[in-house]
């Protein structure tokens, strides 16, 4: 049996930018065959979105020559097949027929009512096999009033209230963008596995719809909860919580490279942590001080608190104020950048990046699963090139001759 | 509704917090027999953290309840030499365990993975920690804050470069990584049924955190890119000011653009060739902005967001939870399921964002609240229990 722990799964990938394809990233990298459909009539933009060469403008390009650039595509596509097939040219059904008849899984991210509008929708993959799964990625979730709007990360962040919640007070929310994206198709990955464990169990397929809005809301915790017991509308507040002080991020300077960007974040809850800061940072003196005696007290003075520490910190690089708090058992974290990350020896020994080769692109980077298990591997490879896979897929696959296919690419249906 | 695939399951949830817990409420959403596992007398510390019922005065916690909701509630002390062997009964009856203590201290309390693994070959045992099992970060530590910061989420929230970056609201940075532990304990459970055997799961709160980061992350190693959401900066996303509340519009693509310009009664500004493409309009964009929030200032939210959507371009309200609380949208899908605990009273809570028929929500387990049916179930007797109680092992 090979190592990966989706061995034997397939999955049809109808996904288009982010939340659908990280949902299917996801499951390719635990080891699935993720068959991912794209056509000329409709390129995903993040195949032309590249970088200035002075890296400081990340955009889209236009030229459709330029498709295997997109360092952003390669990333969240890797480790798919790709295949053309055009759903707008009314022979897409009778191959994604044959599609469905061979996998165990169909994932789409449309607004809703777009599949059913490709004639492919839940009730009819169903009639082709009885036990498919479909996982549907959508903004709002079938049905309601907004059930058929449209969404992306910063809509599911605005609608979920996570937007709302970021940022500092009295000013505009943050808004989130790529990240969101990643963790509503988590919510499909989820909804994924588990329909793949119950299909075992009860021998049948089913439909699984998934609210991004929703999937916001539900992972808010304590804010929702507090609304619904006390009334409470909570407010954004920056950094700050009624629990913990310091609790904030502090600028500092690198002593190798002072122009470059560095923060270090610092969080107290108790007052022993708090002496061991104060000593660690060698102003035992403050431990005595009654502004910050207690948590109480170190909330009402948080202003002074957080110009001494910032203070202290600027004389210092991230990592150094870290490694300083940290040794004294003080919860302090230089906020890592891309850079940090790819450079950080505890990732290095964990095997956190992996690298793979892109026919175009070269070698290529990207995270480790979350999880290392001790029994099963995951799976790393490049993101497909447009169409790379139409002969693997049409031919072997599906067991089309090349007049057929021929035959489709002149009609458009494989384009 | 959500697939419940894990009826007949057992899990232990012997987790604290936010992360662990949070999966267990999932895995009990799923269908499984989820069982929490705390320190007698002392249970999970978020039994004593806010939300309390204020117009009760009851100390019973709303979070702990979300997050422990549907679960049966023991208590043990497992590593204690009388709890010992009622934790491994327990073990060889569980699919799945959920830990999360330090790295090492199963080993040290004779616990260790290859131990449980003796009397259950086919357990799967996920263990949840700030840096993982390995490294030599394993032993840092961190409150939410500063695991943020540690697996590049808290760099992406970044306001300007004189501002410090901000932190993700609410228990989100958490909730996440719940999510991502309970998928894998899926995972391992799906290779079960072909391999037959258990499976050691070892999960870094930082690397959960880097998953959904990925792609900015790699962007470094890939194209030297060191890249920074400026969110005032950015073409079309940053929310704009309405009436009554804050709205996102986002013409991503072409046909969206052309959607707002619709929406906005097809202003003359609109026709300037800058405007055209995607990518000129991103390089002009302190023109672009300031256009569109001259226009959704006059208006209420709901106006913007509908005349927008139904010209085919996102938008959307920025919600407070007063308004997800009323939400037309989250009544017609059920969303909110009703619930009641002792000292919460009735309340509304969130329920799944999956479609269809909502779990059937048992209220969060009182302190030890299930040890009579579960400790019996594996052979203990009232005596048993009172003597492990009055040594304080139960």
């Amino acid at each position: 049996m090979a190592d990966v722990m989706l061995d034997g799964v397939r999955i049809l990938d109808l996904t288009f930018n982010r939340a659908g394809p990280s949902c299917t990233a996801m499951l390719a990298a635990l080891g699935a065959e993720v068959i991912r459909t794209e056509s000329f009539t409709r390129v995903d933009s993040n195949r032309m979105r590249v970088a200035s060469l002075d890296k400081s403008v990340i955009s889209w390009g236009t030229d459709k020559s330029d498709m295997e650039k997109g360092w952003t595509f390669s990333s969240i596509n890797m480790g798919k097949l790709g295949i053309q097939l055009n759903l707008k040219s009314g022979g897409h059904r009778e191959v994604i027929k044959r599609l469905v008849e061979v996998s165990d899984l169909v994932v789409e991210a449309f607004t809703p009512g777009v599949l059913e509008g490709f004639g492919i929708g839940y009730e009819t993959l169903r009639q082709w096999k009885k036990d498919i799964i479909l996982v549907s990625v959508n903004g709002f979730g079938k049905g309601g009033p907004h059930g058929h709007y449209r969404a992306y990360a910063n809509i599911f962040a605005a609608a979920g209230g996570i937007e709302e919640l970021t940022g500092y007070a009295g000013e505009r929310p943050m808004g989130f963008v790529g990240r969101l994206d990643s963790v509503v198709g988590s919510f499909g990955g989820f909804g994924a596995l588990a329909a793949l464990m119950e299909r075992e169990r009860t021998g049948k397929g089913q439909h699984v719809d998934v609210s991004g809005a929703e999937a916001v809301t539900t992972l808010l915790g304590a804010p929702m909860v507090d609304h619904m017991i006390n009334g409470r509308v909570a407010a954004r507040d920056g950094n700050r919580r009624p629990d913990l002080a310091p609790h904030n991020c502090y600028p500092c300077t690198n002593p190798d490279e002072p122009s470059r960007e560095e923060w270090v974040s610092i969080a107290v809850a108790t007052n022993e942590e708090w002496l061991s800061l104060c000593i660690a940072i060698g102003k035992p003196e403050l431990a005595t001080d009654p502004r910050f005696g207690d948590l109480a007290s170190r909330k009402v003075n948080e202003e002074d608190l957080d110009r001494i520490l910032g203070d202290w910190t600027l004389g210092l690089g991230a990592h150094q104020a870290m490694q300083l708090l940290q040794a004294a058992g003080v919860s302090a974290m230089a906020s890592l950048r891309a850079d940090d990350l790819f450079q950080s020896e505890h990732l290095r020994e964990r095997g956190a990046w992996v690298e793979y080769e892109h026919p175009v692109q070269g070698p290529r980077f990207d995270v480790r699963l979350p999880w290392i298990f001790s029994d099963g591997e995951g799976a790393y490879g490049p993101a497909p090139l447009f169409g790379q896979h139409n002969a693997y897929v049409y031919g072997e696959l599906l067991g089309m001759l090349p007049e057929e296919i021929l035959e489709l690419q002149a009609q458009e249906v494989v384009y | 509704m959500l697939p419940q695939s894990l009826v007949g399951t057992r899990v232990l949830d012997w987790s604290e917090g936010i992360v662990g817990p949070y999966a267990g409420r999932l895995m009990a959403e799923l269908g499984a027999e989820v069982i929490k596992v705390e320190r007698p007398g002392h249970g999970d510390w978020t039994r004593r953290t806010p939300p309390f019922n204020e117009a009760d005065g009851s100390r019973e916690s709303g979070l702990y309840f979300y997050y422990n909701v549907s679960k049966k509630g023991v208590t043990l002390k497992p590593e204690a030499i009388e709890g010992r062997p009622v934790f491994l009964n327990l073990i060889q009856s569980a699919d799945v365990l959920v830990e999360d203590h330090a790295p090492g201290w199963m080993d040290t309390v004779g616990l260790s993975f290859r131990e449980l693994q003796k009397v259950n070959p086919r357990l799967v045992v996920l263990s949840i920690t700030p840096f993982g099992q390995t490294g030599p970060w394993r032993d840092y530590q961190t409150y939410q804050l500063t695991g943020l910061h540690a697996g590049g989420e808290g760099w992406e929230l970044t306001a300007g470069a004189e501002r410090p970056p901000v932190m993700t609201g609410g228990d989100f940075s958490e909730t996440t990584v719940g999510l991502t532990a309970a998928m894998g304990v899926i995972a391992a459970l799906w290779r079960r049924r072909v391999s037959g055997k258990g499976n050691h799961i070892d999960m870094s709160h930082q690397e959960a955190s880097m998953w959904p980061g990925r792609v900015e992350l790699s962007a470094f190693p890939n194209a030297g890119v060191v890249e920074r959401r400026r969110v005032a900066e950015r073409s079309m996303t940053g929310a704009k000011s309405a009436l009554d509340a804050w709205v996102e519009v986002t013409p991503f693509e072409q046909s969206m653009w052309q959607g707002l310009v619709t929406a906005m009664g097809n202003p003359p500004w609109a026709d300037d060739s800058r405007f055209e493409q995607r990518v000129s309009r991103f390089q002009n964009q302190e023109e672009v902005n300031p256009r569109i929030d001259e226009w959704t200032s006059v208006r209420s939210a709901k106006e913007v967001y509908s005349s927008m959507q139904e010209n085919g371009c996102p938008a959307f309200e920025v919600m407070t939870v007063d308004r997800l609380a009323q939400s037309d949208q989250y009544e017609a899908r059920n969303y909110f399921t009703d619930m009641s605990g002792a000292g919460l009273g009735r309340f509304r809570m969130p329920s799944t964002p999956f479609t269809g028929e909502k779990p059937r929500y048992k209220a969060a387990p009182s302190l030890g609240e299930n040890n009579h049916e579960v400790f019996l179930e594996l052979g203990l007797n009232e005596e048993d229990l009172g003597r492990l109680k009055s040594i304080e092992v139960m």
